[in-house]
């Protein structure tokens, strides 16, 4: 059991000790107690709280009740007997600013007193018939009510639809089942000009070349537009579009937020990390696993950036926020979990398992229990700068070295080493915690090279001495093999009191605390100062003292650290001999023992070859990259917090997935997080929710709305789908037939008749009947993304810079993005780069994606809000980028040299809307243009080469609506 | 069965149309739109989806139209300012613990000793309200102001208190209450801003997210703007004849309405277009705004435009603005502090000199405000709301400063439905804990939203399943200071 919960579990072992032996005796309390009760506390309840916690409170407060025993204690709001744990007593003292009680004013001093004397006696109370009209909350009852918790069926017989075959598409079978129903008849097929640039910017968020309208409109083969949705599928430019739709949901951001802004490092990696994986086209299922437990499934090698893509999946853990000084950093850690849980439930199963932190969930089945089951798999985890092995060749390098390390240790052994002793260190006044000499790394985790398998033992040679030395046992030591191996070693958890940590250290390196996995200081110290420690002790033994300069994290208990020995340096490495705590000051250096120079200097020769041979294989090892990610520590369950806050200890909970789902059958890792079997229940063929969910998002991104609209919440809260039947065939299709391709259901999509429908309205009849579109008798007009619109703009003013990944384009700072953090400014264009490629700092972030609806990166969103905002003609207007764009795009117009002012205009609207501009737009866009000529006294041939009057109507084509939206 | 038109080009019914035409089905057409998106809280959502920013009735008739948000980033001392705490020179010199008791973790942990206030305290005007020598313009005003002395908030540091006290959450990512009265009773003015945030020069930590719509439509956000003549993004055309733009938009508008036309009608694209209208039109209205050119030199002088130090000019332009807005309707408008060089209303150190500074800064400007509001007959109907994210404790950080302090800070209020001068709450003789009426920044934000005709129980959006409100699951009214 982890130490955090062990008092808390005692006191629970107690308390249900004393309620039982009360409820078990009624009538044990004396006359004179209940006498007590009736004239002292009863009255103060009833003046004081019943207004908000009893069953006649208008509206109840808090979720419980104080008006019967049993309620209070089923509230754990008194511990019989217990005055100092009892949190009823804790909030009338005012002692938590979070629940002082009653809220209105302090209770006076003889009332508190009061209170307290009943706790003391153990709550006397006569018996009573409890108050009525308390709701039960049944898991059971509500999975077996709600939809979403069953599994998905294909359908047993296809809907028929008239003039549909038995080939048809199936989605189709469904619409226009359901359409001959109602009696409406769906729209005809878009023409293609629409329909070319439909289908690129749903795929590649770009629009169509010219050159590829005109190819597709004079296709007249049967299969033109499939073979249009192949390109499209396998364009490179696919997974940029696909991977912000992604980014959308796993609130990804670059920085922390909150006063400073800061960095997180390595959080691009896993934007480049997604923009592959749609791109590549990984299986959802295996995509999902890789996001849980991508650090401790089998690793897949990437093809162009040959390191295990799987661990960077993870680094979307972090993209939480963080503050630089929580007065509470252990609140701070309870939320940033909620925050995880939060986007994890929502992301991958559509529902809402963060509305169960303080209560069971007011309407789904998942209760509090489910919440802290998954809350333990994060207290189990790390986070790490994970360490990628690029082609394997740091691993090849670290084999041959050890190899020859095997060799040279192999004579060493023959010679016989004499034992050396091991440093004893006697100091009472402080206490060990690591001594390293176990001859294993005792709960220790290592992540990179450097730190071997094991501390060092006896008889073992010192590989890099040249001689016939043993190296000095019960060390880590981060350069057995040489130093260019880098790697962090972690300790266990254990139990934050004491005010110092004392490490005796050779080398150069980092060493640092971590306490309730804050982090953020680590970035920038500020008030947290004293948890870590830069080590360069110039090759002799030394204590580094680790004493945090504050004092939150002492007295009030309940905190969990662990140690971070880090070796970055390729140049360097370190030796840890011992670890210890305690309040006084560091221990004194003990004798270093005798280590032998040499055992047998008559063989020196052949060692110094041998460490020649190591040094040259060690010397070979490249550089590692480097990676946001989580890593495993070691099995810790969380315990109940009751009403949500962390100081208020219910009882254990096992890790464990969600009830209704089957989670009780998920035994949790006694070694690890046990995130890798989360994540197999979570795509578990058995679970409803992962392929429903996933392809109801794949739905609403081609057709502007899912078949549940309410894409992150399938929950009863939730919208109900508009086909049901369609939406549980095709999960199906997707987990058996597609084998979870995004691309397959992709296709699916767009190769229905319904996706390829016009999107211009029907006649008024249908349009009454189903007037919202929910029965998809037409396509839906949508507004373009704001990165789509972005992007395209850059396209048609032929400005796009098609290079992918790597770190982001420095966002452009206007003079209104001020504050704390304010970073470097880039430049206005972003470089030309997609909109994907453009920082995302949460303090600042691109006020023209914001202004078309950008997600603020806080929790997961899925469906963006559509506004239609004059913030948005403004940006159209009189945004420097979008003119500069304009002029642009006029400068390639004049330099491309076409002379003809009807092939120029009518060649603009097919850049800009894909298709040629009808007689009188034609008109109405040449009679601009020679307006403008006249105004400015412009010849003709002036005209045709004059940027600024071109600039102008560019400007125009950006503004139109033929532009911005997407018929 | 019934059929599509067969050329959809030419099915030329835009809804709108379509509604006027068939009256009789306008319920049909209505309810079917009510059945089929239950995606938001309220039956609002059903007006927000046609237009966002038309106005709307409230819950009860309203005491004020409008909000003037005077924030005091940092945190100012309440005992420095109004909570006047006279015990505190009895006890100077010791230790916190000795005489407060308990004393609760403060963010830097450098406690120091009790300190009382280095400014003179005197009482004015008929109530006889306490101020300190820091505020000797407002002193001038306290009958029309109520204060609460018994504020609270959840958080000690400054964006989690940041974001709670504008959006009554301590994260990052929710609406501000500007975009909650917007979402809530529309606009009143078509061609500015209904939430404007006129930044002095500090955009409080938490940077802009303080103002933004989070999870409500982006129609909701807050606009900054900086009391310059280009006051807010993207309002100047850049093309240098105003012609050429003027020319610009009417092809732009000729070619949205043949698409209109041809698509046979759309609400999104037909608001998308009548937005061009608003976006034009602000550009005139937004300048006219910011130009002071037409106020009289009593007025500029009153707000104290003519200082020689810049900050309190300034805010001095902000506070005539903000006069301004009101004026043209829009409904809320927040005012950040101008930076006095040392650090915002929080001086972990040099409380003297810090306070000073800030103090000098927004004094004249916010006296002059309510005055110039109440000769004009505005302040019936702005409800004007002065505070920081939270107070300041009794007790020294270091030898001069003082550190953070949630658990008792003062603001108060004035303007519409506000009774003036009088105190609601109090805390205790050294101003660091609440001993009487003990009130939260939910209360604070229901009392707005009541004042404005708003029953915060009843404004809710749903969001990813939850009906949520400004106030959470909280709220409740500060009544002794409502008239």
């Amino acid at each position: 059991m982890p130490i955090r919960t062990v008092l808390a579990s005692a006191l629970l072992a107690l308390s249900v000790c004393a309620n039982v032996a009360a409820e078990d005796k009624p009538g044990a309390f004396s006359d004179e107690q209940l006498t007590f009760f009736e004239t002292k506390i009863r009255p103060v309840l009833a003046d004081s709280c019943y207004s908000c916690h009893s069953h006649e409170a208008k509206r109840l407060k808090g979720g419980f009740y104080l008006d019967s025993r049993k309620a209070i204690l089923d509230a754990f709001l008194v511990e019989p007997g217990e005055v100092e744990d009892s949190m009823l007593i804790e909030a009338v003292r005012y002692e938590n600013p979070d629940h002082a009680m009653p809220p209105k004013g302090k209770l006076p001093d003889n009332q508190i007193k009061d209170l307290e004397k009943w706790v003391e006696m153990g709550m006397p109370w006569p018996e009573e018939s409890g108050p009525e009209g308390v709701e039960v909350f049944d898991l059971e009852a509500r999975k077996a009510s709600h939809w979403a918790w069953k599994q998905p069926q294909l359908a047993k017989t296809l809907p028929k639809a008239p003039g549909l075959g038995g080939n048809a598409n199936v989605i189709d079978r469904f619409v226009e089942a359901r359409l001959a129903k109602e009696g409406i008849e769906p729209g005809l097929r878009a023409d293609r000009a629409t329909l070319i640039r439909r289908v690129t910017l749903d795929l590649t968020g770009l629009p169509p070349s010219p050159a590829e309208v005109q190819a597709f409109v004079n296709d007249g083969s049967p299969d033109a537009y499939e073979r249009l949705v192949d390109r499209l599928l396998a364009s490179p430019r696919f997974g940029e579009k696909w991977a912000r739709h992604w980014l959308d949901l796993v609130r990804y951001a670059e920085s922390f937020g909150h006063e400073f802004d800061i960095n997180i490092p390595y959080a691009w990696k896993y934007r480049d990390y997604v923009i592959r994986a749609m791109q590549d086209d990984v299986p959802y299922d295996r995509f999902v696993k890789e996001h849980v437990a991508g650090d401790l499934i089998e690793p897949r090698i990437h093809g162009e950036t040959k390191v295990n893509e799987a661990v960077k999946a993870t680094g979307w853990w972090f993209m939480h926020e963080q503050t630089h000084a929580p007065t509470d950093v252990r609140t701070h850690e309870a939320d940033r979990i909620d925050n995880q849980i939060d986007a994890l439930s929502k992301t991958f199963m559509g529902v809402t398992v963060a509305c169960a932190r303080c209560h069971d969930h007011k309407f789904d089945a998942i209760s509090d229990e489910d919440y802290y089951s998954l809350a333990g798999y994060l207290q189990s985890s790390r986070l790490q700068q994970a360490y990628l092995d690029p082609g394997g060749k740091i691993e090849v390098a670290m084999q041959i070295a050890r190899s020859v390390y095997a060799k040279g240790q192999a004579a060493f052994d023959k010679l016989g080493a004499p034992p050396v002793e091991p440093t004893m260190i006697d100091h009472a006044e402080t206490r060990l915690f690591e001594s390293f000499n176990a001859g294993s790394f005792n709960g220790w985790r290592t992540t990179g090279w450097a730190w071997g398998d094991r501390p060092t033992d006896q008889g073992q040679w010192d590989g890099l001495s040249g001689k016939a030395a043993p190296v000095m046992p019960g060390v880590a030591h981060s350069g057995m093999l040489g130093d260019q191996a880098v790697g962090t070693l972690r300790s266990p958890e254990y139990d934050f009191q004491d005010r110092k940590v004392f490490l005796r250290v050779k080398g150069k390196g980092h060493v640092r605390i971590i306490v309730d996995s804050y982090t953020v200081h680590l970035l920038k110290a500020l008030l947290f100062e004293g948890l870590e420690s830069k080590v360069d002790t110039n090759g002799e033994w030394q204590w580094i003292v680790l004493s945090p300069q504050r004092d939150f994290y002492h007295g009030n208990g309940n905190h969990r650290a662990h140690l971070e020995i880090i070796d970055d340096d390729p140049n360097a490495h370190l030796i840890i001999d011992e670890v210890r705590f305690g309040d006084t000051d560091a221990p004194p250096n003990p004798s270093t023992p005798k280590v032998f120079d040499s055992i047998a200097p008559g063989q020196d020769p052949a060692f110094a070859a041998l460490s020649k041979q190591l040094r040259a294989a060690a010397a070979k090892t490249p550089k590692p990259e480097r990676a946001l990610a989580i890593t495993d520590g070691g099995p810790e369950d969380s315990y109940l917090h009751i009403r949500g806050g962390w100081r208020a200890v219910g009882e254990d909970l096992p890790r464990r997935y969600l009830t209704a789902l089957g989670g009780e059958e998920t035994p949790p890792s006694k070694t690890g997080s046990g995130r890798e079997q989360l994540a197999e229940a979570m795509v578990a063929q058995t679970n409803p929710l992962a392929a429903r969910v996933q392809v109801n998002r794949l739905w609403h991104h081609l057709f502007g709305s899912g078949i549940v609209p309410t894409v992150d919440n399938f929950g009863v809260l939730g919208l109900p789908a508009s086909h049901p039947e369609l939406l549980d065939h095709l999960a199906v299709t997707f987990m058996e037939d597609d084998a979870w391709s995004n691309k397959a259901m992709i296709k699916r999509i767009v190769m229905s008749r319904a996706y390829q429908r016009t999107s211009d309205r029907g006649s008024s009849e249908v349009e009454m009947q189903d007037p919202q579109n929910v029965l998809l008798h037409r396509q839906n007009i949508r507004r373009m993304t704001s990165e789509t619109l972005r992007d395209s703009i850059l396209a048609v003013a032929g400005s796009l810079n098609e290079q992918k990944y790597g770190p982001p384009v420095p966002v452009h700072l206007t003079q209104f993005m001020q504050g704390r953090g304010r970073p470097k400014g880039g430049p206005i264009d972003g470089k030309g780069r997609r909109s994907i490629y453009i920082s995302v700092r949460r303090n600042f972030l691109s006020p023209m994606m914001l202004t078309f609806d950008t997600p603020i990166p806080f929790s997961t969103v899925g469906r963006r809000n559509r506004s239609n905002v004059p913030a948005q003609s403004l940006t159209l207007m009189n945004d420097p980028f979008v003119h500069n764009q304009a002029k642009r795009w006029a400068g390639r117009l004049i330099k491309d040299g076409q002379t003809d002012v009807a092939e120029r205009i009518a060649g603009m609207f097919v850049s800009a809307i894909g298709r040629e501009p009808t007689d009188e737009e034609h008109k109405a866009a040449l009679s601009f243009v020679n307006q403008l000529a006249d105004d400015h006294r412009l010849d003709h041939q002036e005209m045709l080469v004059d940027h600024h009057t071109w600039a102008q109507l560019c400007h125009a084509m950006f503004n139109v609506k033929g532009f911005t939206y997407v018929r | 069965m019934r059929h599509h038109c067969n050329n959809y080009a030419q099915a030329s019914v835009t809804r709108r149309q379509m509604l006027t035409r068939c009256a009789s089905g306008f319920g049909g057409v209505a309810l079917a739109a009510l059945l089929a998106d239950k995606s938001f809280g309220a039956p609002l959502s059903q007006a927000i989806n046609n237009n966002p920013l038309a106005p709307r009735p409230a819950h009860h008739t309203p005491k004020a139209k409008s909000v003037i948000f005077l924030y005091m980033d940092g945190g100012p001392s309440q005992v420095d300012t109004f909570d006047y705490k006279p015990d505190l020179a009895k006890h100077r010199g010791k230790s916190p613990k000795d005489v407060l008791g308990r004393v609760e973790p403060t963010q830097f942990d450098d406690n120091g000793t009790i300190m009382p206030s280095p400014w003179k305290f005197n009482q004015y005007g008929q109530s006889g309200a306490w101020v300190s020598d820091l505020f000797p313009h407002v002193a001038e005003c306290v009958d029309d102001i109520a204060f609460v002395k018994s504020m609270t908030s959840k958080f000690a540091e400054h964006t989690s208190a940041n974001y709670f006290l504008h959006t009554g959450h301590g994260i990052q990512g929710r609406p501000s209450m500007g975009a909650w009265l917007g979402y809530g009773l529309g606009s009143e003015n078509d061609s500015l801003p209904g939430f404007a945030v006129l930044n002095g020069g500090l955009i409080p930590p938490g940077g802009l997210d303080n103002f933004n719509s989070g999870f409500l439509p982006a129609s909701y956000q807050g606009s900054v703007l900086s009391p310059t003549n280009v006051p807010l993004a993207n309002i100047q055309p850049r093309e240098k004849d105003a012609k050429d733009q003027r020319a610009k938009l009417d092809l732009v508008g000729a070619l949205d309405q043949a698409m209109i036309e041809s698509v046979g009608g759309d609400d999104a694209l037909e608001s998308a277009v009548n937005n061009y209208e608003t976006a034009f039109r602000m550009q005139r209205s937004v300048p006219e705004l910011a130009d002071i050119s037409g106020e009289s030199e009593e007025t500029k002088a009153l707000y104290g435009l003519d200082q020689k130090y810049k900050q309190t000019a300034t805010f001095a332009r902000q506070c005539l603005l903000a006069r301004r807005m009101i004026e043209r309707g829009v409904r809320f408008v927040e005012l950040t502090c101008p930076n006095v060089g040392g650090d915002r209303w929080d001086q972990h150190g040099n409380l003297k000199s810090g306070h000073e500074n800030n103090a000098r800064a927004v004094d004249q400007p916010i006296a002059a405000l309510l005055k110039d509001l109440k000769r004009t007959g505005l302040l019936d109907e702005t409800l004007v709301v002065w505070g920081g994210e939270f107070g300041r404790t009794p007790f020294a950080q270091g030898s001069n400063g003082r550190d953070h302090n949630p658990y008792a800070f003062t603001m108060w209020m004035a303007g519409g439905g506000i009774k003036g001068g009088v105190v609601a709450g109090q805390s205790d003789e050294f101003g660091y804990k609440v001993v009487d009426d003990r009130y939260e920044i939910h209360d604070l934000h229901a009392t707005m939203l009541h004042l404005l005709g708003i029953d915060h129980t009843r404004l809710t959006y749903r969001f990813s399943g939850r009906d949520i409100r400004l106030t959470d699951v909280h709220g409740r009214l500060i009544k002794p200071i409502l008239a």
